[in-house]
């Protein structure tokens, strides 16, 4: 766009006609404008990306770091972790976790959804939605130790409220129970992101307009069928975004595995996360660490790939 | 014919009310709980375990943290105290400055970017839009063995400036992504008429773009404020000197089996939580709107 | 749970991550100290021709002669307040400032002092875990008592427990910080409700009691044992339960004796019988560990709880916490009485300026402070029931009258006499190879204890890990 004469020209056209520049050329503009982020994000994500592949071909320990050897042993850290069982356990688990956590989320996220848009309650609704932030909010390890406390198994709040509605007879172990461990930490974290499901089908929900109800009402639809013939096509697409979008989130799940469970009892709350965690940060062999790390990338990737073959086919149907 | 279709609606409004309570109880209850564990005493806590309703309340778990009064607990237990918490101030301190500095740092840098894709479109731009989206789904691990290395090489471990630097890199892409939405869906109309009356792109996006934007500065501020806030794993390895932990690593150090103090635990969680919560609730549609922005296309 | 939370090796591990420096990689690479200590009878430290002179009166209350460093460094994890109260004691008395550096986790002290001796930071005392002596002596991060005025009088009031600790190698390398032992105790009101007069004295007294106390109604599982995975739990209650059975884990090789027909084997498998076919033993046992452990107990739903720290009594009947306090008693070991004891201890920086200093800085952490009391030792006697590892102070009548409300202080000072440093009772815990093993050992009776392996499987598993980790 051209620059016309102007009556007043600007504060920074005059600092530019006084230095002789004119004005900056939007490309140079830009360039300038987007350097700093690109600095921060070469910084903090290219470069650790492609020191992470590196490391994972190296032999990496803290010895060797010291003293500046870090022989290259190629695909061997690779090698290991696909020899190890533990890691095939842990993406076991990882699907397992990721599975239930999902479908709950999902399932719980729309049906909340809808009760609190329902117009019959609206003081209700409103008040959940004025709400409905908090667990979100609430920092991830402080929610799983918080969720920790309320498990314990010879005073926790759980244990307690269940004995009172009668549905147990004797205190339970939970996060100590290698057969309720992992859904434990599936209970603690879907309390905290559920919310965020809720907030996208709720935004969903309210891009239908009522008429289609109406008269779907009038056609002599019940409940269900206009959930099935109204609802459910019109928020698919958001279904999808959020199904993706969950499913790489609740992969990288941690704090919550730290603070309930470790990892225990045995391995059988394992997941990627924890296992390259142990491997870099517990038993200090970075390689191998970083290895997994990047085969926890790689299952990132493919969920994101869809992600953006999903959105981008939506969108374009939309 | 009327009578039934009103009692009809009236059931359905009773379920549905039900249903929202249970919500209510399902947001408000876990929390609740915790509550409960941080008005007792330890010995009343597991005295009286089957009462959820405790019969004696005290504040004296909040006086300790927030106030170092060690006198108040005296007896033994004393001993197996989690010390950390004796430095609750200052870990607050240090979630404080880590959160602000990276909301400032995100946002000036942040909007910076985020301008240039929405409006200075060069050809580069899409590309760089891209990258960004990429990067917003590099899980944590794999940027924290490498990162671990540089910073101890650089001599980064153990400082906030280390965390903050690493934590507004990682939150960056986030950023740019609600804010570059934020910026495209405002009317370029405005723009013209200041570049009509001489702006430079550079002027027109300080004096139009950012005050019209407030909102989704706000947006993106108020989400990367919280997510700094109640980031871990970044500080948790970064960090193993108790004077630069923030909030959250403080919580995971009461993760021990040598010194537990459950209902100083539970203050302590309580008090952590307590920031993030307050300014999602108080600031709600702002950070609703970001995180609709950041979710989808546009 | 019985995952291990931030379990102090995993602390150690991840922290020490952090220690830069070929020192620190080195130590961290290596493992263990080479030799086994073996008890000795006390021998008066050795005459060295350095020019300290003999001081004209005790060891604590005589200022050497040399001249004081600008600060002496102290550290530590705390435990209560009680070491700024003996350092401010020890500034006031000496005029030398002491620069306190408390961790506030004991799993951090480790990579700390890693951390700082591989800067070549002064450190003159360090309060320090039995299994990081032979590390830190290997890679000299420690020095030896030698050529000090007063360590024989010291030595001359140190109980067993305490010499077979601190003397390695025929050098002594520290003072005591505190001892502890492994003991059981029940609670008074399921017994009285059940007309039960006296405690076990055997196993299977044990279980008879149990089994009443189930069949009346007074207790569902009336044993709680600190059973929970992690640093090094599971594999300890292991270690006594054998060592009190009559048997051992290792011999004096550290060669595992864990074979069919063995003590050992035949102990494990009692153990997994509270479990599973008496039902005895809560469950949780295997989520809980230390304090957690005996927070639970204070819900007065079980009977019976065996625990590794003798100072737990304290808190177990806690004056100002407990709700079930007074109500705790202790009982002696089965059979002979036999357990397992240990000394925690304070050594001295090699990074220290001044060594003469640096002990009269150790005397006051684990010794004698000017006035001839031994302050800290009596702090932590009085304020938390940890036993010292001189006999003057356990036998003190402060230290009784404070720990009457604790324990039957007799019954306690003869089950002490019982306890055998866990070196001896564990020859093995001295090996390079015993933390790798132990992790393993745990999982094996983990398994055992929660049904899904005999026995004899894990025995075996363990003797099989044994030779994967020792070759």
């Amino acid at each position: 766009m051209e620059r016309t004469e102007a009556f007043r020209p600007s504060l920074w056209a005059r600092l530019r006609t006084w230095v002789g520049k004119g004005e900056i050329r939007p490309g140079l503009l830009a360039f300038l404008l987007v350097l700093p982020a690109i600095l921060f994000l070469l910084a903090i994500i290219a470069y650790p990306i492609l020191y992470a592949l590196w490391l994972s071909l190296h032999e990496v320990t803290l010895k060797g770091l010291a003293k500046g050897e870090l022989p290259f042993v190629g695909l061997k850290n690779y090698s290991i972790i696909f020899r190890d069982p533990v890691f095939w356990r842990s993406m076991l688990h990882s699907a397992e976790f990721v599975g239930t956590t999902v479908a709950l989320e999902v399932t719980l996220g729309l049906s909340i959804a809808l009760i609190i848009n329902d117009a019959r309650a609206r003081a209700f609704g409103t008040l959940n939605k004025a709400l409905m932030l908090l667990p979100w909010a609430v920092p991830p390890i402080a929610n799983g130790l918080m969720w920790f406390y309320i498990y314990n198994p010879s005073f926790g709040y759980l244990n307690v409220i269940l004995y009172k509605l009668g549905l147990i007879d004797q205190f339970m172990q939970f996060a100590g129970n290698p057969k309720l461990a992992l859904f434990s930490v599936v209970v603690a974290f879907m309390w905290r992101v559920t919310p965020f499901s809720v907030l996208l089908f709720h935004a969903a929900l309210q891009g239908i307009p009522e008429d289609l109800y109406d008269a779907a009402k009038v056609d002599g639809a019940g409940a269900l069928a206009r959930f099935r013939f109204i609802t459910f096509p019109l928020i698919r697409s958001t279904l999808a975004i959020v199904l993706v979008l969950r499913t790489a989130f609740a992969f990288m799940v941690f704090d919550e595995i730290f603070a309930i469970t470790a990892g225990g009892p045995g391995d059988r709350t394992w997941v990627a996360s924890w296992y390259t965690y142990q491997h870099a940060f517990s038993y200090l062999e970075i390689g191998v660490g970083a290895a997994a790390a990047y085969m926890m990338a790689l299952v990132i990737a493919i969920i994101t790939v869809t992600y953006v073959l999903v959105v981008y086919r939506r969108v374009e149907y939309a | 014919m009327a009578r039934t279709v009103r009692r009809r609606l009236r059931l359905d409004s009773i379920a549905i009310s039900l249903a929202n309570v249970l919500v209510t109880l399902f947001i408000l209850g876990p929390v609740f709980l915790l509550f409960l564990g941080a008005i007792q005493t330890e010995k009343s806590l597991v005295e009286d375990y089957m009462r959820l309703i405790p019969t004696q309340v005290t504040l004296q778990n909040f006086e300790v943290i927030l106030l170092g009064r060690e006198d108040i607990l005296h007896d033994t237990g004393f001993y197996h105290l989690p010390r950390i918490i004796f430095e609750f101030k200052r870990v607050f301190l240090n979630s404080l400055i880590i959160a602000t500095t990276t909301t400032v740092l995100n946002l000036l840098v942040g909007s910076m970017a985020a301008y240039a894709i929405a409006r200075l479109r060069q050809r580069w731009t899409q590309g760089f839009m891209y990258t960004n989206l990429a990067s917003r789904m590099v899980p944590l691990m794999v940027l924290m063995v490498p990162l671990f290395v540089t910073l101890r090489t650089l001599k980064l471990l153990n400082t906030l400036v280390g965390v903050i630097i690493t934590l507004t890199g990682f939150l960056l892409p986030y950023t740019i992504w609600i804010l570059q939405s934020f910026f495209a869906s405002l009317p370029e109309e405005l723009e013209d008429a200041a570049r009509i009356d001489g702006c430079t792109r550079f002027g027109s996006f300080l004096r139009v773009v950012l005050p019209l934007s407030a909102p989704g500065m706000g947006a993106a501020g108020v989400i990367v404020f919280i997510l700094s806030w109640n980031e871990f794993l970044i500080p948790f390895i970064v960090n193993t000197k108790a004077e630069v932990y923030p909030v959250p690593v403080l919580i995971a150090t009461l993760v021990t089996d040598y010194h537990v103090y459950y209902s100083l635990v539970c203050a302590c969680i309580l008090m952590g939580l307590l920031p993030s919560v307050a300014l999602a609730l108080l600031l709600q549609r702002y950070v609703t709107r970001g995180l609709l922005a950041g979710a989808l296309k546009g | 749970m019985s995952g291990p939370k931030v379990t102090r090796r995993q602390f150690l591990k991840m922290a020490g991550v952090t220690a830069g420096g070929l020192a620190a990689s080195g130590l961290l690479a290596s493992c263990g100290p080479q030799a086994t200590p073996t008890p000795a009878p006390p021998t008066p430290a050795p005459a060295v021709p350095t020019p300290t002179p003999v001081p004209a009166g005790p060891a604590w209350s005589t200022a050497p002669s040399v001249a004081k460093p600008d600060k002496v460094y102290w550290v530590y994890w705390p435990w209560g307040k009680t070491e700024d109260e003996v350092a401010a004691q020890f500034e006031a008395d000496w005029g030398l400032p002491v620069e306190k550096v408390a961790e506030p986790n004991v799993e951090q002290v480790y990579a700390k002092v890693n951390t700082l001796y591989a800067a070549g930071e002064q450190m003159d005392v360090i309060k320090t875990l039995t299994p990081w002596i032979g590390e830190w002596i290997d890679n000299e991060v420690i020095q030896p008592l030698d050529g000090l005025p007063g360590v024989d009088e010291y030595w001359n009031d140190m109980n067993e427990l305490c010499r077979q600790t601190v003397k390695l190698d025929g050098k002594i390398w520290g003072l005591p910080y505190y001892q502890s032992f492994h003991i059981g105790a029940y609670f008074q009101d399921h017994f009285e409700k059940a007309g039960i007069t006296e405690p076990p004295k055997t196993y299977e007294e044990l279980v008879d009691v149990c089994l009443k106390l189930k069949k009346d109604g007074i207790s569902e599982y009336p044993i709680l044992w600190m059973a929970g995975q992690g640093a090094e739990h599971l594999t300890f209650q292991f270690y006594q339960l054998v060592w009190n059975w009559g048997g051992t884990v290792f011999d004096k090789d550290a060669n595992p004796t864990l074979g069919p027909g063995s003590k050992a084997r035949e102990a494990l498998a009692w153990w997994a019988k509270t479990f599973q076919e008496w039902k005895i033993t809560a469950p949780e046992s295997l989520e809980l560990r230390y304090i957690p452990a005996c927070k639970a107990f204070w819900t007065g739903k079980y009977t019976f709880h065996f625990f590794p720290h003798h100072y737990y009594m304290s808190l177990l009947n806690s004056e100002a916490e407990s709700p079930i306090k007074g109500r705790v008693k202790q009982m002696m070991c089965f059979g002979d009485g036999r357990t397992m004891g240990w000394t925690e201890i304070f050594t001295l920086g090699s990074t220290a300026k001044s060594k003469e200093w640096a002990w009269m800085l150790l005397q006051a952490a684990g010794g004698k402070t000017k006035d001839g009391n031994y302050t800290a030792a009596m702090k932590y006697g009085i304020g938390a029931m940890l036993g010292s590892g001189f006999n003057s102070v356990n036998r003190h009548p402060a230290i009784r009258e404070a720990w009457k409300k604790w324990t039957d202080v007799d019954l306690n000072l003869k089950q002490w006499e019982k306890a055998t440093v866990k070196f001896i009772v564990v020859p093995a815990m001295m090996k390079p190879w015993h933390q790798k093993w132990q992790d393993a050992a745990q999982v094996s009776i983990a398994n055992c204890l929660a049904g899904k392996i005999t026995a004899d499987q894990a025995c075996d598993e363990m003797i099989a890990k044994h030779k994967e980790v020792a070759g």
